[in-house]
């Protein structure tokens, strides 16, 4: 019987200390007595090969020992919490994939693209393990608190159904109010654009006379324009053309992506001065001034940057659904009230 | 030929749920008769409800801990033996359980 002591000894690794001799005692009576029967039934001693056979049966030492453990089952995000908590990983997961990817793209042309990509996606693990890490430890916390003031309950008993949001039925069209503000807003700023060049007022106010722009701007200035008439072409298309709900998003994402590329290429210039002291200006309060606008447009630009990145991927997923969406009403003129 | 072994996994699986209620039913049954853990198991498996080792021995224990069996260390045989019987919480609770069962079963004759 030693390989019956064997098993016994593995599986009491397994065991919770306080139960160990109690469980081995039964366990080892039931095996026992199941070999004898077996023995009786040969009319013979079994061989190893047959104790091993009955062993195998009874399953193996961990498994054996965890049917032993009275421990409930134990979640680290329960089955309340955790849509929420893989709806967040997955945001993140595809914000700071868009973002990594777009960096890599932006970088095809530095000269080493595989390199680049390389490190580009090994900077996204770097920077998304320890994110994920952190997520899960908060939704774990916060699971750990709902579960011990029992908030699903009171949440159970408070639940009105007629508090459910209502459907929202698919846009068929696109707003006429919302291409006439798209026009007005889009002349008024390709008009702003346009006048800027003639009439430096009309960004420094009362200090136009002593700022201008650096020539950096210069290079940048008409596809800025670009961008503006684009949106404002596609107000006029989707006034003509309001069915076309697809134009909006598509526009905005093409528009957001060369707007990062743009802005890319001015925080990689590298001269972190947008707005100089004009010549004809003296006194060292203008230097203190340029100096601060400089400031601060850096600043904004990063924060432009990383917005429009979070906004590209967001558009891009609401651009195909928007597509989807158009391309199956055109083969089924019903509309889904759910979908 | 996947959607076979698919379809048969997933019979199983039903049919495991499906047992797993009527298997403590069964035990507590059993258990009006004293027995050990080897021999109720053999009792069950005659019976039509086979049970392997790994459910019953911790279902047992389990039971036990709800206060529905009591057990008692005795010698049988030259050996140490562990017996359990109904305590006198699981006969109440037995008769409420089989209450149940009957009505269940005569809703779904009804269904069926």
């Amino acid at each position: 019987m030693e390989l019956l002591e064997r098993y016994l000894r593995a599986v009491k690794f397994f065991l919770p200390r306080r139960q160990q001799d109690d469980i081995l005692r039964e366990l080892s009576e039931n095996i026992l007595s199941q070999m004898e029967d077996k023995a009786a039934e040969l009319a013979r001693p079994l061989d190893e090969s047959e104790q091993a056979a009955i062993l195998k049966q009874h399953g193996h030492p961990f498994v054996v020992a965890s049917r032993f453990r009275n421990t409930p089952v134990q979640y680290l995000i329960g089955p309340v919490v955790f849509p929420f908590y893989w709806f967040v990983l997955k945001i993140l997961f595809w914000i700071g994939l868009g973002v990594c990817a777009l960096n890599s793209i932006a970088l095809l042309g530095s000269g080493e693209p595989v390199r680049q990509l390389l490190h580009g996606l090994l900077g996204f693990a770097h920077v998304a393990l320890p994110v994920f890490g952190w997520v899960t430890f908060v939704f774990a916390a916060v699971d750990f608190f709902q579960a011990k003031s029992h908030l699903v309950d009171k949440l159970n008993r408070r639940w009105d159904p007629r508090s459910l949001p209502a459907i929202a039925t698919p846009a068929q069209k696109v707003r006429r109010s919302e291409s006439i503000f798209g026009l007005i807003g889009g002349t008024v700023y390709v008009a702003w654009l346009l006048a800027v060049p003639y009439h430096p007022y009309l960004i420094f106010g009362p200090a136009a006379s002593a700022l201008r722009l650096a020539p950096e701007w210069h290079r940048f200035y008409l596809p800025v324009v670009l961008l503006a008439i684009a949106g404002l072409a596609q107000a006029v298309v989707n006034l003509v053309r309001p069915e076309w709900i697809w134009l909006p998003p598509v526009t905005r994402l093409v528009s957001n992506v060369v707007a990062l590329v743009i802005l890319r290429s001015i925080l990689r210039a590298n001269s972190y001065e947008f707005v100089l002291v004009a010549e004809s200006a003296n006194g060292a309060r203008y230097e203190t001034v340029a100096h601060i606008a400089n400031l601060l447009i850096l600043c904004a630009l990063g924060a432009v940057a990383l917005g429009l990145s979070i906004a590209v991927i967001i558009q891009a997923w609401q651009c195909l659904r928007e597509i989807r969406q158009w391309i199956r009403r055109r083969g089924n003129p019903l509309p889904s009230r759910i979908s | 030929m996947a959607s076979g072994t698919s379809n048969h996994d997933l019979f199983e699986n039903l049919r495991l749920e499906l047992r797993r209620g009527s298997l403590v039913l069964a035990v507590l049954a059993a258990l009006r008769k004293e027995q050990y853990g080897y021999t109720l198991r053999k009792t069950l498996g005659e019976q039509g409800m086979a049970i392997d080792e790994g459910t019953l021995y911790p279902l047992l224990r389990r039971l036990e801990s709800q206060g529905l069996l009591v057990s008692e260390w005795r010698e049988e045989e030259k050996r140490n033996k562990r017996f359990y019987r109904l305590s006198a919480d699981g006969k109440v609770i037995l008769k409420q359980l089989l209450a149940e069962w009957q009505s269940i079963n005569s809703s779904l004759n009804g269904m069926l």
